[in-house]
């Protein structure tokens, strides 16, 4: 299989006063070119965790404690803090949920956006500025000569995550690695930037790692996603796949607890209790206590992870079912 | 069958201006037209969804009819009294009838109270019971919402985002208001949480015969806790409806692009999305005649001169602001 990026049995741990926590645990996936993959879960699950950790630029007292990235090959976890900076803006590149916080106030979008073409590229300052007017006019943005002399206090919300995706971009990374790109964003501003990202990917055969809290989204853009709960895998596999036949309880849940859109229900239906405290990760399946199919073993033993169908399933059910490949 | 209720909450022409950036010498104030004429019907016993993208004005909408900001001009009628004329004495007790829930569970406790303290003060702003009669509404209030009185002592840092929603609407609850405002009360939860507060907030309506201003960027949430919906752009009511008239023949260009963007958690559907250009405009300066001209796609001369007005379509309750509704 000729993927992009595999990460195989990542874990990630932070220090805390209580000692260490691990929020991320053993979390394997891999990312074909052009591929769009969803990360799904609730709060607190490791999503963010997983893509800063791609990147490496988790906060000082986290380290990734087990396990590999590999970029085309080459494990990223070798590589020196200098080398990472040739990747990142550059091979892989990310855009941020809040596009207010990750753009700098006090500099025009102009220089915002020429930095990484000309600390990757090697662009004149001339060239960069023609490059970075033509990147604007990709992601939709109207009179992109005059944008380049604004600053980001004088966009809108949405124009600014054009902005944020422009940056992204513009070296045309293998890999885009974008976390809640629309949660800040209203519906219509939303389907607008979903829009265009599937239409980068189209263009540029970028692959992205999206996400994202919103099934919604998720089968709308993704082509693969990967559904976390308390930093571990729960089910990972095609959307259809997942949406037509989700086999883990927690999807299950996850996805009738959404309201419908096209019919009237009276009750819907919920997942008892709330996720587990980082710390306090109970001892078998982290899910158990919230099952509604728990048994005696869910609460002793971890699974492991199954593969049924064309999907993988980390729960007990599935065991026997595991067709050997 | 709705025709029937009672009507329990009235605006007519209600209207907020904040009044924004000046100029030197303050000669031509700005002015933000938050809520813009507003007139809505709210029913005793239903719940009424309000939708609109962000900056619409739809909090602003729900606080004024609370008068928790005073209005700039129109009236808000309360059971048929004009509480807009209430001085403060008056709407000191008005208040107890008329409560809020807000969006964030984390800056809406005081981190300094105790559950029970959070629970109790409203209970003793107003001098309702003794101190033992009040510790049990206190309980029993939190039994409802299902919090154990075992966590009366807590403080709000010890609980999770759901169970915090819980003590806010505990404490929206314990004077047995009838009319809430819900202003994205649940738009600060994960999915599986957000079900269960949803349930807790229907159970609590049927039970306490609750009436409800359900306020929301969210669609699919209002079109399931709703039984009519409004939806709002820039200040004004564009579309009102049953939520089946609503969601099932929307008439609004604006109605139909906000439901065709809503992202549907089906892997098999391929829709048709009515993808809108541009933005909200700015405020301060709202287009001329229809404000959604600049970004509706079947804009015509009319529409960019004359203020379209909120009127009756068909026979049911469906009423839409759109000067090309049947057309389109």
């Amino acid at each position: 299989m000729d993927s992009l990026l595999s990460v195989k049995d990542l874990q990630v741990q932070f220090q805390t006063k209580k000692g260490f926590i691990t929020s991320v645990d053993g979390i394997s996936f891999s990312v074909k070119r052009g591929e769009i993959l969803g990360i799904v879960g609730e709060s607190g699950c490791g999503k963010s965790v997983t893509s800063l950790s791609i990147l490496q630029l988790l906060a000082s007292n986290g380290k990734i404690s087990r396990g590999s990235i590999c970029l085309e090959g080459k494990d990223l976890l070798t590589l020196s803090e200098h080398e990472m900076c040739g990747i990142r803006g550059n091979e892989i590149s990310m855009i941020f949920q809040d596009p207010m916080t990750a753009l700098n106030p006090t500099l025009t979008i102009g220089t915002q956006l020429m930095e990484p073409l000309m600390l990757h590229q090697g662009y004149s300052k001339k060239e960069a500025w023609k490059e970075a007017v033509e990147v604007l006019k990709k992601v939709g943005i109207a009179a992109p000569e005059k944008r380049m002399k604004e600053y980001p206090h004088q966009l809108s919300g949405g124009m600014r995550q054009r902005v944020m995706i422009a940056m992204a971009v513009s070296c045309a990374p293998k890999l885009l690695i974008a976390d809640e790109p629309t949660t800040a964003l209203d519906v219509t501003i939303q389907a607008q930037i979903l829009e265009l990202m599937l239409d980068l990917r189209q263009k540029m055969n970028t692959a992205i790692i999206l996400i994202t809290h919103d099934m919604g989204v998720v089968a709308e853009t993704a082509d693969h996603i990967l559904v976390l709960y308390a930093g571990k895998v729960v089910e990972y596999g095609s959307v259809k796949e997942i949406f037509n036949t989700p086999r883990h309880p927690y999807t299950q849940g996850l996805l009738h607890s959404i309201p419908p859109l096209g019919e009237d229900v009276d009750e819907l239906h919920t997942i008892e209790g709330t996720v587990p405290a980082p710390g306090q990760m109970p001892e078998g399946c982290r899910f158990s206590p919230r099952c509604p199919c728990a048994r005696e073993r869910c609460k002793k033993e971890q699974p492991g992870v199954y593969h049924v169908g064309d999907a993988q399933v980390s729960c007990f059910m599935y065991e026997g079912d595991q067709d050997d490949k | 069958m709705t025709n029937e209720k009672p009507i329990l909450v009235e605006t007519k022409e209600l209207t907020k201006y904040f009044t924004g950036k000046k100029d030197l010498l303050n000669l031509h104030p700005q002015e933000v037209k938050a809520v813009d004429h507003v007139n809505l019907t709210i029913r005793r016993g239903e719940t009424l969804g309000l939708v609109g993208e962000s900056g619409c004005g739809k909090s602003t909408l729900g606080r004024v009819i609370l008068r928790l900001i005073p209005m700039t001009s129109g009236q808000v009628f309360y059971e048929g009294v004009d509480i807009g004329a209430y001085d403060k004495k008056q709407m000191w007790q008005m208040r107890k009838k008329m409560q809020i829930i807000f969006q964030d569970p984390y800056s809406s406790l005081n981190p300094r109270m105790t559950v029970y303290d959070l629970v109790r003060a409203p209970l003793d702003v107003f001098g309702i019971g003794t101190t033992e009669e009040r510790r049990e509404m206190v309980i029993s209030i939190l039994n409802d919402v299902g919090l154990d009185r075992q966590y009366l002592n807590r403080f709000p840092h010890e609980f999770s985002g759901g169970q915090r929603q819980r003590i806010g609407i505990a404490r929206a609850l314990v004077l047995n208001p009838e009319f809430v405002v819900c202003d994205e009360a649940v738009s600060a939860l994960d999915v599986s949480v957000r079900a269960q507060v949803l349930n807790l907030m229907c159970r609590m309506q049927e039970k306490r015969r609750l009436t409800y201003l359900f306020i929301s960027h969210d669609l699919s949430v209002v079109r399931h806790v709703s039984d009519r919906v409004a939806v709002m752009y820039l200040g004004s009511v564009v579309e009102i409806g049953t939520k089946h008239e609503l969601y099932g023949s929307p008439l609004h260009p604006y109605t139909r692009a906000l439901l065709s963007a809503i992202p549907i958690p089906d892997a098999n559907r391929k829709r048709n999305r009515i993808i809108l250009e541009g933005d909200v405009p700015n405020a301060y300066h709202p287009p001329a005649g229809c404000r959604f001209h600049t970004r509706c796609p079947y804009a015509t001369e009319q529409c960019s001169q004359e203020v379209p007005v909120l009127r009756q379509v068909g026979d049911g309750e469906h009423m839409v602001a759109c000067h090309r509704a049947e057309e389109v």
